[in-house]
């Protein structure tokens, strides 16, 4: 067998002088002895590493014995405790053991340092081999470092042997930092050793044997008779084992030797491994600060030796079977250990280490062998940084960016997202940790547990550090603010996405702050209810209040509106002189915007309410007031852009509620509204402009709609009511119909070709008409005369002119008004339906 | 933080900073880091070769002047409404 290009056999062939020896050269055949067969309990007898066929002279045979208990210890099993040699045999012989140990120790001792220098730099064809020399100084020459040589000395020796290893060496590479206190632990004490250095000694004794038959004079091999070449390696192994444990005995002894005045070291041939032993152990258990150099040197290369290479994806299995319900932790594990191999350029270079990596095509051929390098190496390259942190570490920067995500409270601290998410993708809006968790991953980029599968485990173990995420950005947030020191401007804080840190943070004493609150509050009292700042104000407040609610009715949380109602302050009363507050928010557009969102959260009495007062007040709004033509009497009647845009925003965001409202209220209701607005505005301007026009119609139709559809559901009470404001209300237009046409419009007085815009009036004519007796109708149709034949004449140019598209829409919106009363108009006549 | 949230909602949206450039958010984050994937110069590309070549870049949020935006993919009314919230 070899190990590492070991070659088992024999001495290199570079010194072929030396004699060489074979296993049947020096084999005495005593394994074939007839009456072997009868040896049963000469174990137990004498001992296992006793030579058989040999008397028991152990002061000339003594370097022989070292030999032989080797191959001796091979017979016996590896269960061997029990059969230790009885102590009445053995107990006597260490006095003859040390006797004579001088006359063999002398000749080697001088010649081996030289001679291990001698081969070192003669054979750098061996690599594996040049590291041997260092333990086999240890082990294969006891007589020379004797377990109970000063420190100093041992030191020294080590240095020279690593001087003289060649300068490009390195130990094999796998030194796994992190691996020898796996295993030492497990080691019971000082002389129980694990397995892994079972196995350097078995390779230390490989190469002390072949050594020595290199170096030992041949005479002195033969003279001792030594039986055994190379034996094979489980018998060595064994041998080993039995080694150590016969080691435990002899070791007091060794200590016993110490004091002895005589610098010779102990003679049992077990005494070798004591000091293989101790060095092994050093770095584990003491720092052995007396050999420095030593400790590491003889750990790592005990680590390149011991460590078979096939062991190590069984320690990583191993850490698998540990923890099989952590895949990540495991693959990261084992992803750490590649790394650290693959920082070692010299563990992909080793063609084993690369076997390991592309274990399943062992044969290739060289090209693929090639690639097979280059990939690796890629591989390396990649992942050279990679295993850096630990699932630990991970875990921790991933709930640190997290907590700065997540919030507890997403509608309040991600409002515009949350909300925009749901806008836009109606449905799919439901925003839950695994979304957040979802996204992550996607953003980061990592997927944890792989490829495709487990993803869903992935995202389990997201959302779980979600929670704890959040958990840590809770406390966090209680925490801040706390941490303001008196008298520092600024203060330690820690930003989050929802609190960017400060710059700043001036800390205001408490009464100050009371008396600031105060000067504060007492400009606002000042500013009168009706300046523009005063309006906004109350716009703002609406709004804030506006939006405490809608987040509590997107929670389905009870709702209460006292509070806005409040503040859109409707039932305040006002002079004439001066705006009405809710009048006054309609003047703006956001004001606008605000009553269209707040309108429905109201109670129908509230609802009521606010629309009293805006037809109370309808010549005071804003759109009204400055939407009426009449304003512009110097500007050829022309409504300014701004207040077009007003009323188009009015049109789209108020009307649109009102007319919503209105189309659902009851008569009464309705009778209410249009009598209010008859008793308080001047009906004539409101009508002047678009909106009033619109409103008198909606109110109107709305009337007539019920009065139509349930005749017998409504009091004459109210029909005489009803009747009576519908008589006033055209006492107030007779005669001054006209005025409803706005200059621009009317067809009579301009020559815009415009169709758009004068549907409204075309409608609100209707709606009179419609709810008018027959003498109102014709009062109508006698002061429009002209209007209509305006626009018939306008459609018949229009025309003639082939623009047919507009010439009908004049028509159509004419007929609006002539249908109500059972007519028809085309471009050039009137006739009855 | 409205800025972050609103930035949240610009995915796939145009972008440039202080040389120009246009690009796709792909993500952001609450320091108003971006990233930018297929990314093109607006300013001169003679003015800054090196980036021609980029095709994706994430800017310093601190470095960024403006960001222009499609006015198409922001609601005002919400942003109106998560700036007051913002107080």
């Amino acid at each position: 067998m070899s190990f590492f290009g070991f070659d088992t056999s024999g001495p290199p062939k570079a010194d072929k002088d030396l004699q060489t020896l074979d296993f049947e050269d020096t084999y005495e055949g005593l394994g074939e002895h007839p009456e072997e067969e009868e040896d049963a309990f000469n174990d137990e007898t004498f001992g296992a590493d006793i030579k058989t066929g040999r008397d028991f002279d152990f002061g000339t045979a003594q370097p022989q014995a070292q030999h032989l208990s080797y191959a001796q210890a091979a017979q016996k099993p590896i269960v061997e405790d029990v059969l230790k040699p009885m102590a009445s045999l053995w107990s006597d012989q260490t006095v003859p053991e040390q006797q004579p140990q001088r006359a063999p120790t002398s000749g080697p001792k001088v010649l081996s340092l030289e001679e291990i220098e001698a081969q070192l730099m003669g054979r750098p064809v061996q690599p594996p081999q040049m590291m041997q020399p260092q333990m086999y100084g240890q082990n294969g020459y006891p007589f020379i470092m004797p377990p109970n040589v000063n420190p100093q000395q041992f030191q020294q020796f080590q240095q020279q042997f690593g001087g003289q290893l060649p300068p490009g060496f390195m130990f094999p590479p796998q030194g796994y930092p992190g691996q020898p206190p796996m295993f030492m632990p497990g080691m019971p004490n000082q002389q129980g050793i694990p397995p892994q250095l079972q196995q350097q000694h078995l390779h230390q004794f490989q190469q002390a044997q072949a050594q020595q038959a290199q170096q030992v004079p041949a005479q002195f091999q033969v003279q001792h008779g030594q039986p055994q070449g190379p034996p094979q390696v489980q018998q060595v192994q064994q041998q080993q084992q039995q080694q150590q444990q016969q080691a435990q005995p002899v070791h007091p002894q060794a200590q016993a030797q110490a004091q002895a005045p005589i610098p010779a070291p102990a003679p049992q041939p077990q005494a070798p491994a004591q000091p293989a032993e101790t060095q092994a152990q050093a770095p584990a258990q003491t720092p052995a600060p007396s050999q420095p150099q030593s400790a590491p040197r003889a750990q790592a290369s005990s680590n390149g030796q011991k460590l078979p290479l096939d062991e190590f994806p069984v320690l990583g299995s191993a850490s698998v079977r540990e923890h099989p319900t952590q895949p990540a932790q495991q693959q990261s594990y084992q992803q750490r250990q590649y790394s650290q191999h693959s920082q070692n350029p010299q563990y992909l270079q080793n063609p084993q280490n690369r076997g390991r990596i592309q274990r399943p095509r062992q044969d290739l051929t060289p090209e693929e062998r090639e690639k097979l390098i280059i990939r690796s190496n890629k591989v390396a390259r990649i992942t050279r940084s990679s295993g850096f942190m630990t699932p630990r570490d991970k875990d921790f920067v991933t709930r640190f960016q997290l907590s700065q995500i997540v919030s507890q409270d997403p509608f309040n601290e991600d409002f515009y997202h949350q909300i925009f998410k749901i806008l836009r993708n109606p449905g799919g809006g439901a925003e839950d940790m695994s979304y957040i968790a979802q996204k992550y991953l996607d953003q980061s980029g990592h997927r944890l547990g792989g490829k495709n599968r487990r993803a869903d485990v992935a995202l389990q173990r997201m959302q779980q550090q979600i929670s704890k995420a959040v958990t840590v950005a809770k406390e966090r947030g209680e925490r801040t603010g706390t941490l303001a020191r008196e008298g520092a401007l600024g203060k330690v804080s820690i930003g989050s996405i929802r609190q960017p840190r400060k710059q700043l943070v001036v800390k205001r004493s408490e009464n100050a702050t009371e008396d600031e609150l105060k000067q504060l509050n007492r400009n606002p009292a000042k500013i009168s209810k009706f300046t523009r700042q005063a309006q906004l104000n109350i716009i703002e407040k609406v709004y804030s209040i506006l939006l405490g609610l809608e987040t509590l009715e997107r929670e389905a949380k009870p709702i209460s509106t006292e509070e806005l109602f409040e503040a859109l302050h409707v039932l305040d009363v006002v002079s004439d002189e001066e705006e009405h507050p809710f009048i006054s928010l309609l003047g703006y557009e956001k004001g606008m915007r605000l009553f269209s969102r707040c309108f429905h959260l109201l109670t129908p009495d509230q609802k009521n309410a606010c629309l009293l007062c805006l037809f109370g007040n309808l010549q005071k709004l804003n759109v009204v007031l400055r939407g009426s033509y009449k304003n512009y009497e110097t500007s050829n009647f022309v409504i300014p852009e701004a207040v077009e845009k007003k009323i188009n925003v009015f049109q789209m965001t108020v009307m649109k509620t009102l007319v919503l409202y209105i189309s659902e209220a009851s008569f009464e209701q309705v009778l209410r509204f249009i009598i209010e607005l008859e008793s308080s505005n001047s009906v004539l301007f409101v009508c002047t402009s678009k909106i009033g026009l619109s409103l008198i119609t909606v109110l109107i139709s709305r009337l007539e709609l019920i009065k139509q559809e349930s005749n017998a559901n409504l009091s004459e009470a109210e029909l005489e009511a009803w009747s009576l404001t519908y008589d006033k209300l055209f006492a107030n237009l007779e005669e001054r119909l006209v005025l409803i046409y706005p200059p621009t419009l009317s067809s009579s007085k301009s020559a815009s070709f415009k169709p758009d815009d004068d549907s409204y009036i075309w409608q609100f004519l209707a709606s009179v008409a419609l709810a008018g007796k027959l003498q109102h109708q014709r009062v109508i149709v006698d002061e429009v005369r002209d209007e209509i034949f305006g626009i018939m004449g306008k459609a018949r140019v229009l025309s003639e002119e082939g623009n047919s598209l507009d010439s009908a829409k004049f028509i159509g919106n004419l007929n609006l008004f002539l249908n109500v009363m059972g007519l028809k108009a085309s471009e050039t006549d009137i006739s009855e339906l | 933080m409205l800025f972050f949230s609103f930035f949240r909602t610009l995915v796939d949206q145009e972008l440039k900073n202080g040389i120009e450039v246009k690009g796709f958010l792909k993500s952001m984050d609450q320091y108003l880091n971006l990233k930018l994937d297929n990314i093109s110069m607006i300013t001169d590309e003679v003015k800054f070769p090196q980036l021609v070549a980029v095709r994706n870049l994430f800017i310093r949020g601190s470095m960024v002047r403006y960001i222009h935006l499609n006015p198409q993919s922001i609601s005002t009314d919400l942003l109106q409404d998560a700036s007051r919230r913002g107080k």
